[in-house]
């Protein structure tokens, strides 16, 4: 799977807590995932937190194929990223649970984020189980 | 694991239960479209999950990339249209409306959110689709009945599980997904086929076999040409040779509730992703796939593949030559791994064998089991074959 910037366009708080909240959806279906507020930008040793010296380090870490979440930084930087996908979002595209849904079901039909690792919740399975039972398949 | 949905995850937007009558009861007062046979079938591939990412009726975004350059606006490869045209007595809609899914007798099966109403170049569709505007190809013919516009929108259905034919074999894919997860299977080829099983097919059938997990045999029992040989007798064929001449634990076998359209070459792409979307990671493409007449080369339906790129489609298509008993062979071969002449070949026309059965002569047994014989001679007697 190539690389992608998930860039929030937005300084508020929030939108720190919705770049988490994404992370940890893309992580729970096994993606290779970065979360880059500034405290880790920081944490990493990169000097330069501006947008510019963020969309840098954001745009290393995708051409090797990670999903680079970041928040912070209401514009993108003038910076370039040739060769690295990058999906820009507003905050009031992430509002809820079922918008960022749909933002991610984009980002899975254009192959950037892996889908859900079961195609069938386990509840259901074990009684798709029974049934395929009752009719002599299993 | 198994190769994952086309486009990620499996549409899931069938309703029963509870939400069934939610949707019947807010439905009735809507606004009433009506669909014909094969945009029921649809309708029900796109709600199972057959059709993902599809989760409706195809706007006209999703319409033109699909005619001219086989790919859905959200980016996956896609080959045929899936649509609902309008009908002349259906009443005006537009985006934004709601509007109750029916079929030409009245009866609910589902709803839509309109999305979008547009004209279509119905012509220049058969054209790119079809590979024809002859009119009598039988999907041309199929298009010339409607209207030229089309609603687009995302649909829901309601499951009547208690009034489903073949409902033993009909598995949606999910359900097979648990199926071949259970039985272990991580390679699974699919076989599809509106005709009846002959020993060409067992025999391709056979051989893709011995280089994956298991084999689902999936034969199309949704709207097919009047002269095509009934569903209930292919199920016949195929269940008493299952019981004979196949291993248990490698083959399944359920029903694919699809339409007919006699793309051809599309419909081989169509065909592939569907069983995809069934946790099929190979598809068998025959001679002349989904073909009808001589609209289409014999192999066309296989050089199609060679267009798309692996990484977009896949799923593995296994293409396999014409098959036959060859005398000398003493076997079933191909031109691929048989040396000798036609005059060593045994194989007969679908024509042929009508008109033997008919007449109340066997099929020779290199090219037919005598047990599948029997059951296409009974129904031919009964009228129930046609042709």
């Amino acid at each position: 799977m190539k690389g992608v910037v998930i860039w929030i366009a937005s300084e508020s708080e929030q939108a720190d807590g919705m770049a988490d909240s994404l992370g940890r959806e893309l992580l729970s279906r096994g993606g290779r995932v970065e979360v880059l507020h500034r405290d880790a930008l920081e944490k990493m040793g990169v000097e330069d937190t501006s947008a510019n010296g963020k969309a840098a380090a954001c745009g290393m870490l995708a051409r090797h194929g990670v999903i680079v979440i970041t928040s912070g930084c209401s514009e993108m930087p003038e910076v370039s990223l040739d060769e690295v996908e990058v999906r820009k979002v507003s905050e009031d595209m992430l509002q809820s649970k079922e918008m960022m849904n749909v933002f991610v079901r984009e980002l899975e039909l254009a192959g950037l984020v892996p889908p859900p690792e079961h195609d069938v919740h386990p509840e259901e399975e074990e009684e798709i189980r029974k049934k395929l039972s009752d009719l002599g398949y299993l | 694991m198994l190769v994952a949905p086309h486009g990620g995850r499996l549409i899931d937007r069938q309703l029963e239960g509870e939400g069934a009558e939610a949707l019947l009861k807010g439905a009735s007062d809507l606004p009433s479209l009506t669909l014909n046979s094969r945009e029921l079938n649809d309708l029900e591939m796109i709600c199972n999950g057959a059709m993902s990412p599809l989760e409706g009726f195809m706007d006209r975004h999703d319409y033109i990339g699909v005619v001219d350059l086989m790919h859905l606006s959200s980016g996956p490869v896609w080959s045929l249209p899936v649509t609902l045209s309008v009908k002349p007595d259906d009443p005006e809609v537009q985006s934004g409306d709601r509007a109750a899914l029916r079929d030409e007798d009245g009866r609910i099966w589902g709803d839509i959110e309109v999305t979008d109403v547009y004209r279509a170049d119905l012509e220049h569709e058969a054209e790119k689709c079809l590979g024809t505007t002859d009119g009598s190809h039988p999907g041309v013919a199929y298009l010339k009945g409607l209207s030229g516009r089309y609603i687009g929108g995302s649909v829901r259905a309601i499951r009547r599980r208690d009034e489903e034919t073949f409902a033993q074999y009909r598995l949606d894919p999910k359900e097979t997904r648990v199926l071949f997860r259970a039985k272990g299977w991580k390679s699974v080829v699919a076989f599809q086929t509106r005709n009846p099983i002959h020993r060409a097919h067992e025999y391709i059938q056979k051989c893709a076999l011995e280089i994956v997990d298991g084999l689902l045999l999936h034969p199309l029992v949704g709207e097919t040409k009047s002269d095509d040989i009934p569903a209930g007798v292919r199920m016949e064929c195929y269940h008493e040779i299952l019981q004979r001449y196949y291993p248990e634990t490698r083959v399944a076998m359920s029903v694919f509730p699809a339409a007919m359209r006699y793309a051809g070459p599309r419909e081989a792409v169509f065909h592939a992703l569907l069983r995809k979307n069934y946790g099929c990671s190979h598809f068998i493409v025959g001679r002349d796939h989904a073909g009808v007449g001589d609209f289409y080369g014999t192999y066309d339906a296989q050089m199609i593949f060679e267009g798309i790129d692996d990484d977009e489609l896949e799923v593995v298509p296994l293409k396999f030559e014409h098959a036959f008993y060859c005398i000398r062979c003493q076997g079933m071969a191909t031109a691929k791994t048989c040396p000798h002449g036609g005059d060593q070949h045994i194989f007969l026309s679908g024509r042929k064998v009508r008109a033997m059965l008919r007449e109340g002569k066997m099929p020779p047994e290199e090219f037919t089991r005598p047990e599948i014989a029997e059951i296409l001679m009974r129904a031919a007697k009964s009228g129930k074959e046609n042709g």
